[in-house]
């Protein structure tokens, strides 16, 4: 496993560095000007030159490259001297494109299996018309168009609640609170609802609830008990509109692409004779569902997921840019727009960094669960 | 071997709803360049600065002259809706024969024939496929590209990226397995030379691979498009991007979004976006591509 593990991180490395150098060299050549650009209403020609010649932005491209590289691994992301957002408002946009991703992934996953659980096994095979169609609709359906839907009904809901809890945004106590602790509990209360929905999926869905879930509840609920702060509190709820709003629209987004992707793996995985033995045997609709077909389909699941995992990262430049979600995805939009090369290469690092986090955890997971994938 | 897979494809139910989008939006535009010319003066019916003077305020609501209504800024909707699809269809049909050419040329040669060039050509795929189209068409766009950055230039971007990114990979990974298969050494043993085994044996395998792939990659390119235009990084070309964001934007300035606005532009991504994807869902289905 170690031996995958860093044959994974050095080929990884690789593709990460040839993706840099094409972003730098086609955001260097391709966008106007640089990043000392917007400081012409401020400066003079003359001493935009002179700033120009000593931060180096005339050197050739690739000797530019190179610096930021060494900058990088000195751990300075956004080197250049001036620059319009410096290294921390970059990395700090990281979490909360991590508080919407992970729950949106897990309630996409968990309501994509639903047309198929609902699916008596003997008819698993069979295409599935409706839901395929459905599905397909639901991808090729426009973010802001989703957030135009749903976006008035969630305000409607939160003015509700806001008056109903009295909730209110207290600024100067804010400053007790650091934003690390308000972004945690965000997470938390995010993870939490998502878990609590996914189990409800499998209760209906007469599926086996784990233990582990319910702990978990129940361990976010303790956490929240124990810090009952009440400007905490409200800080996390009216931060979690926007952030359910973003969450709908990306889990919208994938869900159409899962469901159509386990309609065709289950329905390749009921044709197998293991699954003939177990209907033969008698076992029921759900022992069937959740012991074999499930676990069979994680792996071939994972290929397609761990494939498609660049466009989920453009659907996060689309989605929190439409809802104005300070993540990763949004602040690219906006320093591109602002010829902010430097932030913008910064984040692409990003970008690329936790798409290759997520590419070799799904390996890593694929390789623990099924023994064959252990075996080659 | 096109003809063939659109012959199969042409048998399952996705292929079936797939084409028949597609038709659909390819009559609708023909009909809307007939009538622009033939029926419809094009001051009050051009999809960009058509302007109808006789009726005030916009927008208005469906009528006989203007069945769709009018938008905000006095556009013929139905117009604006007919001729949005051209930009798209163009796009996606540059971006799919792009993405196909390279894709089978690079993947069939490179791994079978090239083996020492192949470990770099996987790598910078890799690297490649790093590269989102929504990100490419705004670093396009924020440049001074914005009037060059036409449907068909940026199918092109769209095809090479797709058709060297995720489209070379998978083509690869195939070629790779046939490559081991019995009747390619029976072909060596023959005397058949490797580009004849890769253009005669190997291609025909791996096309509906990369047929499936490039059609999926389109609907994406599709919905990177209307991004791109609904935050008017792509020029003065007829298309629904726009279409919604005037109409979210300018109608919520005149007293709230109007449905026949909305609508239009939203049927047209789906039908679009969906029809590509339908025809990649029946090829993978019609040639057992599980991945």
């Amino acid at each position: 496993m170690i031996k995958f593990i860093i044959r994974e991180i050095f080929s990884s490395l690789i593709s990460l560095f040839i993706f840099l150098l094409i972003m730098f060299y086609g955001i260097n050549l391709l966008i106007p000007g640089d990043f000392l650009t917007p400081l012409r209403l401020m400066m003079s020609q003359a001493e935009l030159d002179a700033l120009r010649e000593s931060l180096g932005v005339n050197d050739p491209l690739y000797q530019r490259y190179f610096r930021w590289i060494l900058g990088v691994f000195n751990g300075e992301i956004t080197t250049g001297g001036f620059r319009q957002r410096s290294g921390k408002d970059i990395t700090s946009t990281f979490f909360p494109t991590i508080q919407i991703l992970i729950p949106s992934f897990l309630l996409a996953f968990y309501i994509s299996r639903i047309p198929s659980i609902n699916t008596p096994i003997k008819k698993l095979h069979k295409n599935k018309i409706f839901s395929d169609t459905f599905a397909t609709f639901l991808i090729s359906l426009f973010p802001p168009i989703i957030l135009f839907l749903i976006g008035s009904k969630f305000d409607n809901l939160y003015l509700y609640l806001v008056s109903f809890f009295n909730i209110e945004k207290t600024p100067i106590s804010l400053l007790e609170i650091s934003e690390l602790k308000i972004n945690i509990f965000l997470f938390l209360l995010l993870l939490g609802i998502t878990i609590f929905i996914s189990s409800l999926i499998d209760l209906f869905t007469n599926l086996k609830i784990f233990i582990l879930k319910i702990s978990f509840i129940v361990f976010i609920f303790i956490i929240f008990i124990f810090n009952s702060d009440t400007i905490l509190f409200n800080e996390v709820a009216l931060l979690s509109k926007n952030a359910f709003k973003t969450i709908s629209i990306l889990t919208i987004f994938f869900i159409g692409e899962y469901v159509l992707l386990t309609n065709v793996i289950t329905q390749n995985i009921a044709r197998e004779p293991h699954i003939l033995t177990a209907r033969a045997l008698g076992y029921s609709n759900s022992k069937i569902f959740s012991k074999h077909i499930i676990r069979n389909s994680f792996g071939p699941f994972a290929t397609r997921i761990g494939l498609g995992l660049p466009f989920t990262i453009a659907s996060l430049v689309i989605v929190e840019s439409t809802t104005n979600w300070n993540g990763m995805g949004s602040l690219l939009y906006q320093t591109i727009l602002n010829q902010d090369s430097n932030a913008a290469m910064g984040l692409f690092l990003l970008l690329a960094l936790l798409t290759i986090i997520l590419r070799i955890t799904i390996s890593l997971i694929q390789m623990i669960i099924d023994p064959r994938v252990r075996a080659k | 071997m096109i003809k063939y897979i659109i012959k199969s494809t042409y048998k399952t139910y996705h292929g079936k709803i797939g084409y028949f989008f597609l038709l659909l939006l390819i009559i609708g535009n023909l009909i809307h360049s007939w009538l622009l010319g033939n029926i419809w003066p094009e001051s009050i019916y051009d999809p960009i600065v058509g302007f109808d003077l006789q009726v005030f305020p916009h927008p208005t609501t469906p009528s006989k002259a203007h069945l769709l209504g009018t938008d905000p800024l006095g556009r013929d909707v139905l117009s604006m809706f007919l001729a949005g699809s051209g930009p798209l269809i163009k796009l996606s049909i540059f971006s799919f024969f792009i993405g196909i050419s390279i894709s089978l040329f690079l993947g069939t040669t490179i791994p079978f024939i090239f083996k020492r060039t192949d470990l770099i050509f996987k790598e910078i795929s890799s690297g490649l496929i790093l590269i989102s189209p929504p990100i490419i068409l705004l670093i396009l766009g924020t440049g001074d590209f914005t009037d060059t950055l036409t449907p068909s230039s940026v199918g092109i971007i769209y095809g090479i990226l797709s058709g060297l990114g995720v489209c070379y990979l998978v083509v690869r990974s195939a070629v790779i397995e046939i490559s081991n298969q019995e009747f390619i050494n029976a072909s060596k043993l023959l005397g058949g030379k490797n580009l004849y085994i890769a253009t005669r044996h190997i291609m025909p395998v791996v096309v509906p691979y990369a047929v499936s792939y490039m059609l999926a990659s389109t609907t994406y390119g599709i919905l990177a498009y209307g991004f791109a235009s609904f935050y008017g990084q792509v020029g003065w070309t007829p298309n629904w991007g726009m279409m919604i964001y005037d109409a979210i934007t300018y109608g919520s300035y005149l007293g709230g979004t109007n449905y026949w606005n909305l609508i239009p532009p939203t049927l047209g991504f789906t039908l679009c976006a969906s029809s590509f994807y339908f025809l990649s869902l029946s090829v993978k289905k019609q040639f057992g591509i599980s991945i």
